[in-house]
């Protein structure tokens, strides 16, 4: 068996950690409660092939150097963090604090629209996230909007270059739970063809 | 109340072309009943009013840069003037909620006016490409088809970069596909003239004229520009008997409908 297969009798005890020639095998409890570091074990098979998830320099080989695109995702992931902090944190027992992440969410996210010439998907994803979170109701938004949402920045940070079709669905999602993902501005345009 | 509703275009308009609070309180309120029917007459005034419009307003959008100016547009091309003071105290306070916000590059007004008018844009795009797919699936049944409206999707033109509505207008010189059906039904003609007989307002000078060429010119071609100006009157002669109108429009939609003894129910999107 190859030494980067977790055995099914053995559980992650026959795993090789870093800086070790061989498996280490940790009995009885301890083993549950060990962080696992996994081992580069040469000669393996490569990340595509194990399943492993792809990176921007591989996906996007000839636009990975762009300094805007890299920039926009740290900010993207800067707003992921955040919001999972608002997560972590009760708004019923802390309500400031809570309120404190989604603005600065919020504010992240607005920068991030700077680069929205990254692509129509990109600049349609950050545009509802930001109205979603600008138009949000006291309390709000909650538990499962906040995930609905780091859903939708997990998936931009996965693969921005997203065409505007694609970006379509993640904004259905995000609408079916409840969001208001519009500009209250557009409320006003609109008007325009009232009967 | 009746357990099934016949959609009319300013329903179908709320339902598809508005925005989300709008959209889901017409989706509910065509849900309340059983049944519901779409002609795809409704689709066609749509095309040519409603999404025509919204297709614009993206161009616009696109073109100025600027939600201001496109307001300005909307103004001096479209809007009733009395309801212009109140839209435009709104479009402020619409914006100046989110002028609070530290907007890296957008320090200036007008760079603060180009970047809500590319978020409008932006959100503009789904409602009116979501709304044209969604057209045949608000209510449980699509009626009553029309072959000769080419029902064509709008879209974006990738290498001008604008949005285009695909022709919606019937061939020219076409008998419309509907009208020998209703040139047997001399009586309900007559009777809705009886109801239009004479008013002034441009519309119903338009369906007066669409009703006396199907009335008293049985040999003329009932073309696409009569087929437009029936508007109104279509809804009152093919809403099936057991159903009744859910409209927006009641007042012009009620004297239509009840001169042929069918009901109409209000829609209403904002509470009185």
């Amino acid at each position: 068996m190859s030494e980067n297969v977790i055995s099914i009798e053995e559980g992650r005890g026959n795993q090789t950690f870093v800086g070790s020639s061989r498996p280490q095998v940790i009995m009885g409890a301890t083993a549950a409660t060990l962080p696992v570091v996994y081992a580069h074990v040469s000669g393996t098979t490569s990340p595509e092939s194990s399943g492993a998830p792809l990176s921007l320099q591989q996906l996007y080989p000839e636009q990975t150097d762009d300094s805007r695109l890299l920039k926009a995702l740290n900010l993207i992931e800067r707003a992921r963090v955040t919001l999972l902090d608002a997560l972590n944190s009760d708004p019923t027992a802390n309500f400031l604090q809570f309120d404190q992440e989604i603005m600065r969410a919020r504010a992240i996210l607005l920068k991030a629209f700077v680069y929205r010439d990254i692509g129509e998907g990109y600049a349609a994803v950050v545009n509802a996230v930001i109205w979603a979170l600008a138009n949000r109701k006291p309390g709000l938004p909650s538990r499962r909007q906040i995930n609905v949402i780091l859903t939708s920045m997990g998936r931009l940070i996965s693969g921005p270059y997203i065409h505007f079709d694609t970006s379509m669905q993640i904004l259905d999602d995000l609408e079916e739970a409840d969001l208001d993902i519009e500009p209250p501005s557009l409320d006003i345009l609109i008007e325009g063809f009232d009967g | 109340m009746a357990d099934c509703c016949y959609l009319d275009t300013t329903v179908l308009i709320e339902a598809l072309f508005k925005t989300s609070r709008r959209r889901r309180k017409a989706r509910a309120a065509v849900q309340d009943f059983a049944k519901s029917l779409l002609p795809v007459y409704a689709i066609k005034e749509m095309s040519a009013g409603a999404l025509s419009y919204a297709v614009w307003l993206y161009n616009k959008l696109s073109e100025t840069h600027s939600v201001q100016r496109t307001h300005d547009a909307i103004v001096s091309n479209i809007k009733n003037p009395n309801r212009v003071t109140t839209s435009l105290e709104l479009l402020g306070a619409a914006s100046e909620a989110f002028t609070g916000a530290d907007l890296a590059d957008a320090r200036t007004p007008a760079q603060l006016d180009r970047m809500l008018a590319e978020m409008n844009a932006l959100s503009l795009r789904r409602i009116i490409l979501n709304g044209w797919r969604s057209r045949r699936k608000i209510t449980t049944d699509v009626v009553q088809e029309l072959d000769c409206f080419p029902e064509n999707a709008p879209y974006i033109d990738e290498e001008l970069h604008i949005m285009t509505v695909g022709k919606s207008s019937c061939p020219s010189n076409m008998d419309c596909h509907y009208a020998s059906e209703l040139r047997r039904r001399p009586s309900d003609l007559n009777l809705l003239l009886q109801v239009l007989k004479g008013s002034t307002r441009r519309e119903d000078i338009r369906r007066r004229k669409a009703l006396n060429v199907l009335a008293r010119t049985p040999k003329r071609s009932f073309d696409n520009g009569n087929c437009r100006g029936l508007g109104d009157a279509y809804f009152a002669l093919n809403c099936p008997k057991n159903a009744t109108i859910l409209t927006s429009n009641q007042r012009d939609h009620a004297p239509l409908a009840e001169a042929l003894g069918k009901s109409v129910t209000p829609y209403k999107w904002k509470e009185e």
